[in-house]
């Protein structure tokens, strides 16, 4: 006898027909993209000579295979996280990083045994699957359209600094925490969650502090008619818990460095400097056109990628303004136009001297009104889309191979 | 009013004739956007590629100087005369030597590409990349005609797509015959097969020949054509005379070779030159293997010294790859899926290569010649018919090789 209902399937197996049914598009990207991002290394390594900048920290040894499964993931900033999680902070330049991601290495780590490595590489991928499976379900809810919320995730995934999701770095965390207060907010308008996941996202990134605007204005709108009482101000209080984690962030380096400017400080010690926007913009194209043709400019750049950071910023302008297109269009909510703009600005608020837009095309990877914007601009132009598509993975796999090289891509 | 209408007659054939190439536009309309697409793409990266990667010296061996270029004219027209690229420009403008190993190259791309440097003025270079890319053009157009004619829009759509983004696909507009070659085979194919013309299609395969040592092998699949054909009543034994061409045209280069340099087996003596020599395909096929896993290296920590060299882990690969879809490739002709005459071609070039395997590297150039084997791509397009996920997977992956390998040519690192 055939079976003819569902009682008789297993609980696990219903439970994951329907996670199956639900999320088949997101899943599917990250398998692709977790599955030729397995292989790369193998091949980049084989391509690009190695930069021996020393990974001053590493959980896992350099053999062939070390190297290519966890090693290619764990360059640059990843060793610094890894070194907080294992001895706290302990010097100056670490206190320019957040503390949650570490953190959670570190929990995750003596669950582990100790290794670190793993536990940093356990939590981006997971957070990464979280993200593309948050962005799907934002995408679905906003448009209600499964080709736009397809096409988002593929932009996402194919954006050059995407490789960075899955590196030890704090994007994917990050913005899985982002993308989840987001939508607490919008569908569940259930503002305690969304409040508490900007709190961690806070605690991620500086940037996510910037998360109380949206949440603050959907509030409003969502409030505006309602007559002042009590519950009505502890609620707008609450939305502020962002930035108390800030704050309890720099009371807490307060309490280690003895100083409340630690964070202010830590950033002069990275070579960053307030800067005014456009004095960030001239410096950028003033070095790129009195550098000498040819020849490395100065010791603290080993590339010179001034033109690339410059290609993200502007490609990225033009992104924002194809989303406040939309924007007016009412097909992107004004509070995600808001988080996008502020977190554009963010960076060129605190240029570095040598490099004014230094890591700027992997901050621009958490810009996700770009990706709507994006898709609703290709829903109709399949050939645009492909062409995207191909030069942007392009990019990514020269950014990549360079990341797993070890040379400065930002 | 017989002159008016005289007037009409010339407007309404001028009419036909403009609806008659929008006609061929708008249905080539999907290749050419495709090739747009490739080219800009192709175009836009040694931009980067050239910040990004560490630069090492010009690798040039063929004693031809380079004109000097500046920023734009290195980055636009100079990265496609890299390696082999810079051996066409040679021969184009100083023709063939006797001791220069420049006989191991055949001669119909460079003719081409002097006579276009005729246009140019003299400017080689700027001559090989309009050559190449007017070439890369029908190549597309043609690939997609081909398997439109056997296989539908949509299965034609993805073929192409696949070859355009093969790791490889960039030489197609680099200064090399790769994309000649296979214009000149999809066509004599077209005509073959489909048009039913045996004489446009030898007169093809026979130029084809003429651009590299594979062309004379066209005879078999033709061959094949033409007895199908026959075999079903369609043609005349008349008609099999024009696949004499290809062997035709090898030998008339041999004898040009033999006339002007005493010696018409000189351009196989050269390939010794190059490092190539004869040696049974499965000799080659183990040796690769072997090659593979003992050089693989502990280069984590120091990789090997001349990395620009060979990345031999490439190679093999791509010849595994090949192969496999070359097997799918006959099952699908058993089932009556795939021509046999296409499977034929994929065979002989996928096995001609390993007959003249380079020291230490058998199975150099590999993922070069393999994107010439046309037929693989309707294979895989068949394959990623019928399971989607593989479509996404194959362009996603293809692509991200593509970036790295274009970026290594680019670089004057060895790619293939």
């Amino acid at each position: 006898m055939a079976l003819s209902s569902t009682e008789k399937r297993s609980a696990f197996y219903n439970f994951s027909n329907r996670v199956w049914q639900r999320w088949k598009t997101p899943l599917l990207i990250f398998a692709v993209f977790r599955l030729a991002l397995f292989i790369f290394p193998f091949i980049s390594l084989e391509s690009l000579p190695l930069n021996y900048l020393d990974d001053r920290y590493k959980g896992i040894g350099f053999g062939y295979w070390e190297e290519r499964l966890a090693g290619t993931w764990l360059r640059f900033d990843a060793n610094w996280y890894l070194d907080i999680a294992e001895k706290g902070y302990y010097n100056e330049p670490q206190t320019a990083f957040f503390p949650l991601f570490p953190l959670l290495i570190k929990f995750l780590g003596i669950a582990l045994g100790g290794n670190y490595g793993i536990a940093a590489l356990v939590i981006s991928n997971l957070s990464t699957l979280a993200v593309f499976i948050l962005l799907y379900e934002i995408a679905h809810h906003e448009y209600q359209n499964e080709q736009i919320a397809r096409n988002t995730l593929l932009f996402i995934a194919t954006y050059p600094t995407a490789f960075y999701f899955l590196a030890a770095y704090t994007e994917s965390l990050f913005m899985a925490l982002t993308l989840g207060a987001l939508l607490a907010m919008r569908r569940y308008r259930n503002w305690a969650i969304a409040a508490g996941l900007g709190a961690l996202a806070t605690l991620t990134r500086n940037i996510g502090v910037l998360l109380v605007v949206p949440l603050l204005w959907e509030w409003w709108q969502a409030n505006r008619l309602q007559k002042l009482n009590h519950r009505i101000v502890a609620q707008v209080l609450f939305l502020f818990l962002p930035v108390l984690a800030l704050a309890g962030h720099i009371l807490a380096l307060w309490s280690i460095t003895g100083s409340l400017t630690t964070l202010l400080e830590a950033q002069s010690r990275w070579g960053r400097h307030f800067s005014l926007p456009w004095d960030t913009l001239v410096n950028s194209l003033k070095i790129i056109i009195d550098r000498p043709p040819h020849g490395v400019m100065a010791e603290e750049i080993p590339t010179p990628i001034l033109e690339l950071e410059l290609f993200f910023f502007i490609a990225n302008l033009i992104f924002f303004m194809a989303v406040c297109y939309y924007g007016r269009k009412g097909k992107i909510l004004l509070s995600y136009i808001l988080f996008d703009g502020l977190a554009i600005l963010v960076p060129l608020l605190s240029a570095a001297s040598y490099e004014p837009l230094m890591s700027f095309p992997r901050f621009s990877l958490v810009l996700f009104p770009s990706f709507f914007a994006l898709a609703h601009l290709t829903v109709r132009h399949p050939g645009l889309r492909l062409c995207y598509f191909v030069f942007s993975v392009l990019l990514f796999s020269l950014m990549c191979a360079c990341y797993f090289a070890r040379l400065w891509i930002g | 009013m017989a002159k008016r209408t005289g007037e009409n007659r010339q407007s309404v054939a001028l009419s036909k004739r403009l609806h008659s190439f929008y006609s061929v536009f708008s249905s080539s309309k999907e290749p050419i956007f495709t090739f747009i697409g490739f080219r800009l793409a192709i175009g836009m990266l040694p931009f980067f590629a050239w910040t990004l990667f560490p630069t090492i010296a010009p690798q040039s061996r063929s004693g031809y100087n380079l004109p000097m270029l500046n920023f734009w004219g290195e980055r636009l027209l100079g990265v496609w005369s890299h390696w082999d690229g810079e051996w066409f420009l040679k021969i184009a403008e100083q023709g063939y030597h006797a001791d220069d190993d420049t006989l191991a190259f055949f001669p119909l791309y460079p003719i081409l590409v002097k006579v276009v440097g005729f246009v140019t003025g003299g400017n080689y270079l700027l001559a090989a990349t309009l050559v190449s890319g007017g070439v890369a053009l029908a190549v597309f157009v043609l690939m997609y005609e081909l398997v439109r004619r056997d296989f539908g829009t949509e299965t034609a759509a993805r073929a192409l797509l696949y070859l355009a983004f093969f790791p490889t696909a960039f030489y197609l507009s680099a200064a090399y015959s790769e994309g000649l070659f296979l214009a000149l085979t999809l066509g004599a194919f077209l005509e073959a097969r489909h048009n039913r013309n045996f004489w446009r299609a030898g007169i093809l395969a026979g130029l084809a020949a003429l651009t590299r040592n594979l062309g004379v092998a066209l005879v078999l699949p033709l061959a094949w054509e033409w007895w199908r054909q026959w075999r079903a009543g369609g043609n005349s034994f008349r008609s099999l005379l024009p696949l004499l061409f290809p062997p035709l045209a090898l030998v008339g280069w041999l004898g040009y070779v033999g006339a002007n340099f005493g010696n018409p087996f000189l351009i196989f003596q050269v390939q010794t030159n190059w490092n190539r020599r004869f040696n049974l395909p499965w000799n080659t096929v183990v040796d690769a293997i072997r090659i593979f896993f003992t050089q693989r290296g502990s280069d984590g920590f120091a990789p090997p010294n001349a990395f620009w060299e060979d990345p031999t882990l490439i190679d093999l690969p791509f010849f595994g790859l090949a192969a496999l879809l070359l097997l799918y490739g006959f099952w699908l002709t058993y089932k009556k899926l795939m021509p046999f005459s296409y499977m034929v071609f994929a065979t002989i070039g996928l096995v001609f290569p390993l007959f003249s395997p380079a020291q230490r590297v058998p199975l150099l150039s590999f993922p070069r010649f393999a994107l010439i084997l046309f037929p693989l791509f309707i294979v895989l397009a068949h394959l990623s018919g019928r399971w989607r996920f593989l479509h996404h997977t194959y362009l996603f992956s293809a692509t991200m090789l593509l970036g790295i390998f274009l970026a290594r040519f680019v670089n004057w690192y060895w790619i293939s």
